[in-house]
């Protein structure tokens, strides 16, 4: 094993469950290829799988990765955490990365700040900028406070420099499918543990597009009225491939399941189109949603201070709204709407 | 044991420009959110198990009024952990100091932490505590199915949805805000609470080396922080459903197409 390689890394990694992941890593591969470009050094990414194919070699080096190591695993480890975070910190040990860039999911969330702890490191989560400053330090930004102030954030005393990502912030990496890489295949260090026993688990997927990577989201609040009224929502999301959020209000209210809610005390998005249907706007939601492209509102109550935070705001009764936006794109329209774009 | 952390309750707090940390004082303070949902979670378990709810707090003297609402709640024992030393403490820190606290009194069979805080939105303490007691941890719990002096089950989310699992105790959970409604203390409670000062945990009686808490202790560090403006287009607010149905049509379709997708139509 080679503890003391001159050449500085910059480490990827995921978790490799099913194909909604793969974004991710490739996200994740192609900055921590332009970081090590900018340290001189190299990207690698941890892969913990069961078997490695030669397909996804290739994807992944073509991604960017001039190193991949791989952990042999065939119990799905990865997605243990317990499991993970002594495994993956028990690899930068031994080959001592400079930076480790994790996604910004339930399981890198969890993953890597137990990691950081193993390895007496600091963390930071959720940014949205990376870059190497003239002292070589990573320098780590990050929306705080609502996403109202963005902050950088270094870590000088100790390495590797450690940070979470979240999806879709950097951008897909160019593929190039002549650049060669290099497989270290590692044996599994620590015994798979059922210290966590998984004893069942449900998905949502069938319910539509989640929400942490949708680009369309359309959210209803209070004023959607009732739980059959989220039905329209649903509708129009599955026509135009949009996830389903709730604003907590419709939540408390039972028209929605928490797992939807969307604010500061549920999930946080980023989409590209955000549509709030019947949502006030209070503070804390919008501290979840501010981060879209383009918010649009739509409300009753013209005085509703989510009009403040959208790009453009209808005041009127939501459920009609959404029956014209679902005959626009079903209907004949949709062909002439489309020959305007 | 429940973690707790009081929080501004604004989103425009103040930024000290020298030392890049939120301004506390003058700032009105609250309950993370999160956290009471982490103490009525254990309020709950207390009441099935007759079993001892204690919150710990790291922060300032002010966060003595967190600990007599908790107080109020019901919980049974509370501690303030609170030195000059630990200012500008990091997650790594942080958990560090909560950590040898913990131990310090005693130990705990379940420490639930929320989630996250409000307002460093890291959620980082509850699986460094963890790791620093070793025991392990499970993220993001939404219901508690089932819970003894020795094992737990319950649910968490996923990426995907969620899963059920279950493991032996100690361990940390971390609870989202859906888990449970909080209660609200009675005029009775609180009045009691008024009263009530919580045992001071400090650096002697924790004799951490100042080399791995506070500001020194603290791998990481804010070297600037910036506002953000959001810019909103801000169009004229629409009262024509029609007009304002088709442009949202339009936008709808744009982005489809910016994604490479395409309107699924099934029937």
């Amino acid at each position: 094993m080679n503890n003391n390689s001159a050449l500085k890394e910059v480490w990827a990694v995921s978790q490799f469950t099913n194909g909604h992941t793969e974004r991710t890593v490739l996200e994740l591969i192609g900055k921590a290829a332009e970081l090590a470009k900018d340290l001189a050094g190299r990207a690698c990414l941890i892969l913990i799988a069961e078997t490695l194919e030669q397909e996804v070699v290739s994807l992944l080096t073509a991604a960017g990765a001039d190193k991949i190591y791989f952990v042999a695993n065939d119990t799905g480890g990865a997605l243990n955490e317990h499991w993970a975070a002594r495994e993956i910190a028990h690899l930068a040990e031994l080959y001592k990365p400079e930076i480790m860039l994790f996604p910004s999911t339930i399981w890198g969330r969890s993953v890597a700040p137990q990691a950081a702890a193993l390895l007496h490191t600091g963390i930071t989560a959720d940014c949205t900028a990376l870059r190497i400053d003239e002292n070589g330090f990573l320098v780590q930004i990050r929306p705080a406070f609502g996403a109202s102030l963005l902050a950088e954030i270094l870590c000088k005393t100790a390495r590797p420099q450690i940070v979470t990502v979240r999806r879709g912030v950097f951008s897909l990496p160019t593929m190039d499918k002549e650049r060669v890489g290099e497989i270290v295949k590692i044996g599994q260090s620590y015994p798979m543990d059922q210290i966590i026993k998984i004893i069942s688990s449900s998905s949502r997927c069938n319910r539509g597009t989640r929400l942490h990577d949708a680009e369309i989201v359309i959210a209803g609040g209070k004023g959607v009225g009732s739980k059959e009224g989220f039905e329209k929502l649903k509708k129009l999301g599955k026509l135009v491939n949009g996830a389903i959020g709730a604003s907590r209000a419709a939540v408390d209210a039972g028209y929605a399941s928490y797992d939807m809610q969307v604010g500061q005390t549920g999930i946080t998005i980023r989409p590209k189109l955000y549509i709030a249907c019947g949502i006030s706007g209070a503070v804390q939601h919008i501290a979840g949603v501010s981060s879209a492209e383009y918010i649009i509102a739509i409300n009753t109550d013209k005085k509703e201070p989510i009009f403040r935070y959208a790009d453009y705001g209808i005041a009127g009764d939501l459920h009609k709204t959404l029956d014209e936006v679902i005959n626009f794109i079903k209907g004949e329209r949709h062909y002439e709407l489309q020959k305007k774009l | 044991m429940v973690c707790a952390k009081q929080v501004p309750e604004s989103q425009n707090a103040g930024i000290n420009q020298t030392t890049n940390t939120v301004i506390r004082s003058g700032v009105p303070l609250m309950f993370n959110p999160a956290d009471e949902h982490a103490l009525e979670a254990a309020l709950q378990i207390r009441d099935q198990l007759c079993a001892e709810v204690s919150v710990i707090t790291m922060g300032q003297k002010s966060a003595q009024s967190l600990l007599r609402y908790a107080a109020a709640l019901g919980a049974d024992k509370l501690y303030l952990v609170s030195d000059k030393l630990y200012a500008g403490s990091d997650t790594y820190a942080t958990s560090l100091i909560l950590s040898r606290a913990i131990k310090y009194i005693g130990g705990a069979d379940l420490v639930i932490c929320g989630r996250r805080a409000f307002d460093g939105e890291t959620g980082h303490v509850g699986p460094q505590l963890s790791i620093r007691l070793e025991i392990p941890c499970i993220t993001n719990v939404i219901s508690i199915d089932d819970c003894t002096r020795t094992y737990i089950r319950c649910t968490r989310l996923t990426e995907e949805g969620s899963e059920t699992v279950e493991f032996s105790l100690p361990a940390v959970i971390t609870v989202c805000e859906g888990i449970n409604h909080t209660r609200l203390p009675d005029i009775l409670s609180l009045r009691k609470a008024q009263k009530i000062v919580a045992g001071e945990i400090t650096n002697k009686n924790l004799a951490l080396d100042i080399d791995v808490i506070g500001f020194g202790g603290s791998p990481t560090s804010v070297k600037r922080v910036t506002c953000l403006n959001f810019h909103r287009t801000h169009l004229p607010l629409e009262t024509d459903i029609h007009k304002g149905a088709s442009i949202i049509a339009e936008k709808l379709l744009t982005v489809l197409k910016e994604e490479g997708m395409q309107v699924l139509r099934d029937e």
